[in-house]
């Protein structure tokens, strides 16, 4: 019994590695998530950044309706 | 009707007839004393002079699986049970079979409540003054035998009692001797026989190790009553039916 | 020559030998001898007397004594087959020792075989474990090197379990030796589980002596019911036995090599799984000034899969202030939204004449399962002060409001160390939880023995 537990939880960790590891899914928290809407859809173009330093004014950004309830963000840790 | 050669080992073996009742008496190369197995009167031969002893003390049943004529390999060399002595000592009896190996050689298989061993005769010289008197032996003494380091697990005064069969010595039934058992620590078994002065340190070494049974494939065996032998060779129904008697 | 025909021939011992009944001299009760010819001392199973057979067949008394009731877990004259050797139970001992003021009694039974000999089977009462013994072929050699704490024999090593006064205090059946009630011999016991070697000597009252050395090994209480047909369950153990073999160290073979084999495996996927990292840095942005909303389009990942995101942000020369990222990752086509902030800062003062600082610098955030897509990363800076500014002194002009001066970068398809140690940490554990076992196992053993510190 003890054998056979240690075979399959290690095979199952290495499993884990293997298939899980590349995109990290199980072992990493989720920040908070939320449906978004993008209203006056203007999408940056790529390679644009938008200034630093000032709010523009005016120009448009995405603007987000946070469906679920905002808090003090994600404040996780590697 | 004349009895067949008692061994196919020794086809030189004498034909003698016992003194006391006329049966023959197979006194083999090397045996001194016979028991004649129809009187059981003892023969002794010394030189080509054959004398009768009497009848000796009976032997007593004690139970061994051993019969003579029992025959057994070892270490390859197959042997023969040609004698037996029987010994007397505080706690009981043992056997001592006197055995003739395929090789011309002798040695003795000692049967003490069911633990074996096959020894051989080595010279007194090989020990004398390097092992204590009889009286100076104590139980669990480490002695080295001919190189041999080994433990003493018995010391004794015992005395003869009986004999069958052929032996090399004439043993006086009620004859006292001291000795001693060693076992090393490869399986040895070795006895020191002191005689039956317990003051010298010269005795007579026998050396072997200790056996099972099965080991050498004794057969054929006593039976008993009650029990079916199982395991190495099945026993022959040895000598059951009595020879006729000779013209 | 004689002439006459010779008297039939009495070859001795060619009749199969027979047990014989002989009447107890004592009670006068029948007492059949099971154990042929080899007997020495037989107990009257009326009256208890130890007698001693002789010669001629009769019986003679050597002591006089009164037969107990005493229970046994086994009968005499019961019949079995043990290790393929059949045998019967030819005579039964009661023997006690005392340790620490307490009395442990054990049951030794002779088994007889007219063509293997004599074992034991011995049954300890107070733990009800089993053991088989038999002469052992040779001497053992005490190990010098272990103060007399060891002997060896045929390269295996015992250790010195106990040393006890056994004495007999009880007697039934036959034996091939006289056996009486009041014997003591001094026995010692060295362990190699699963087998162990016996040493006991006895001294005589005819000052002769002799030591058995007897070889023992484990049996379990159910091979000994049903070699024997006894009803039921043998009596349950308790605590372990002195040669019980240690099913961990047992087990412990395979777990070693397993965790071998597990281990070369976890080096083979680690490099696999670094190996198809990236790393690939997808934003990277340093000495970005001030406080202004960032916000710009990024690829994240390949194809379908998910993928992971390290985001590192640190503040330059920051000094009592703190510095904040709120950042927003918006997957433009799933429409989705993640949130999540850094924190940097860096305190420092003098308080009753001593310096201190503290605060980091930076800080990172690790991310799994994110789609791969065009996403939108929105960077929301702020910075700040104390929470309590310093009161201004008359006259004294307010500081200039701080600076924020900052890196970002944010990493994909990173190598997330903890599945790693995860598996690493699966894999050693189960052997180590293995090995403890087997402490606390030898540790139950060791306890019955003379080294436990009760």
């Amino acid at each position: 019994m003890f054998k056979i537990l240690y075979l399959a939880f290690s095979a199952g960790a290495l499993g884990l590695v293997l298939f899980n590891g590349p995109s990290g899914s199980l072992l990493t928290g989720s920040p908070d998530k939320g449906k978004v809407s993008l209203a006056k859809a203007k999408p940056a173009t790529p390679g644009t950044t938008t200034a630093s330093g000032m709010r523009p004014g005016g120009s448009s950004l995405a603007m987000w309706a946070f469906v679920a309830g905002a808090s003090g963000g994600y404040q996780g840790g590697k | 009707m004349m009895r067949p050669p008692p061994s196919r080992m020794d086809p030189n073996a004498q034909t003698i007839q016992c003194p006391q009742c006329g049966a023959p008496a197979p006194f083999r190369g090397h045996t001194v004393s016979l028991v004649c197995e129809y009187c059981e009167s003892t023969i002794v031969r010394t030189g080509v002079d054959i004398s009768l002893v009497g009848k000796v003390s009976a032997l007593v049943d004690n139970g061994s699986p051993i019969i003579l004529g029992s025959r057994g390999r070892f270490h390859g060399t197959p042997f023969e049970v040609v004698g037996r002595l029987q010994v007397q000592y505080g706690r009981g009896t043992w056997n001592e079979w006197y055995v003739e190996m395929a090789d011309n050689t002798v040695g003795w298989l000692t049967d003490a409540q069911g633990a074996y061993s096959i020894v051989r005769p080595k010279d007194q010289s090989i020990v004398a003054g390097r092992v204590p008197p009889f009286a100076h032996i104590e139980i669990n003494q480490i002695l080295e035998i001919d190189g041999v380091p080994a433990c003493v697990v018995d010391r004794r005064g015992a005395a003869y009692k009986g004999a069958e069969g052929s032996l090399p010595f004439a043993a006086q039934p009620g004859m006292e001797f001291y000795g001693a058992d060693l076992r090393g620590f490869n399986g040895e078994f070795l006895t020191l026989d002191y005689g039956n002065d317990p003051n010298h340190n010269a005795p007579v070494p026998y050396m072997g190790e200790s056996i099972e049974l099965a080991e050498v494939g004794l057969h054929p065996l006593r039976q008993f009553s009650g029990w079916r032998f199982t395991g190495w060779t099945p026993p022959e129904t040895a000598g059951q039916v009595p020879p006729q008697g000779q013209a | 020559m004689a002439a006459q025909a010779p008297p039939a021939p009495a070859k001795v011992f060619r009749e199969p030998a027979q047990t014989e009944s002989v009447q107890c001299p004592c009670c006068g009760g029948p007492i059949t001898l099971t154990g042929f010819g080899g007997i020495e001392q037989v107990a009257c199973p009326y009256c208890g007397s130890e007698l001693s057979p002789e010669d001629s067949g009769a019986l003679s008394v050597m002591k006089q004594l009164q037969r107990q009731q005493r229970t046994s877990a086994l009968q005499l004259h019961t019949r079995g087959t043990l290790d393929g050797i059949e045998c019967e139970v030819l005579g039964i001992v009661w023997r006690e020792c005392n340790v620490d003021g307490a009395t442990y009694p054990w049951q030794e039974f002779l088994l007889y075989n007219p063509y293997r000999g004599y074992r034991w089977l011995v049954y300890s009462m107070s733990d009800h474990h089993w053991s088989l013994g038999a002469t052992l072929l040779g001497a053992p050699r005490v190990d010098g090197g272990s103060m007399q704490r060891a002997v060896e024999f045929k390269k295996t090593s015992y250790r010195h379990f106990q040393t006890v006064n056994a004495v007999v205090s009880y007697v039934e059946g036959e034996f091939p030796w006289q056996l009486h009630v009041g014997d003591n011999a001094i026995a010692h016991e060295y362990i190699a589980p699963p087998v162990a070697i016996s040493i006991e000597e006895s001294h005589m009252p005819d000052g002769s002596a002799d030591v058995n050395f007897t070889s023992m090994c484990h049996i379990e209480g159910s091979d000994v019911w049903k070699a024997f047909g006894c009803e039921g369950s043998p009596p349950e153990l308790s605590g372990v036995g002195s040669v019980r073999p240690n099913p961990y160290k047992a087990r412990g073979k395979f777990v070693w090599a397993a965790f071998g084999a597990l281990m070369a495996a976890l080096i083979a996927v680690s490099v696999i799984y670094i190996g198809g990292r990236t790393n690939k840095v997808i934003y990277d942005k340093s000495g970005v000034e001030g406080i202004g909303v960032v916000s710009q389009e990024i690829t994240i990942g390949e194809g379908d899969s998910d993928t992971t995101l390290e985001v590192e942000f640190s503040a330059i020369a920051l000094s009592n202030q703190w510095a904040f990222v709120d950042i927003m990752l918006i997957n433009i086509g799933a429409e989705e939204a993640m949130g999540f902030g850094l924190t940097a800062e860096e305190w420092h003062g003098n308080t009753g004449g001593e310096s201190w600082r503290e605060g980091k610098s930076k800080q990172s955030v690790t991310l799994g399962g994110v789609k791969s897509g065009k996403y939108l990363l929105q960077i929301t800076p702020s910075t700040g002060g104390p929470k309590t500014p310093v009161k201004l002194k008359p006259g004294q002009k307010a500081p200039p409001p701080l600076k924020l001066k900052y890196n970002l970068r944010i990493k994909e398809n990173i190598v997330l160390s903890r599945y790693i140690f995860i598996a690493f940490f699966v894999i050693i554990t189960f052997p180590l939880i293995n090995v403890m076992l087997g402490f606390f196992f030898e540790g139950k053993r060791w306890r019955n023995s003379d080294y436990s510190s009760t």
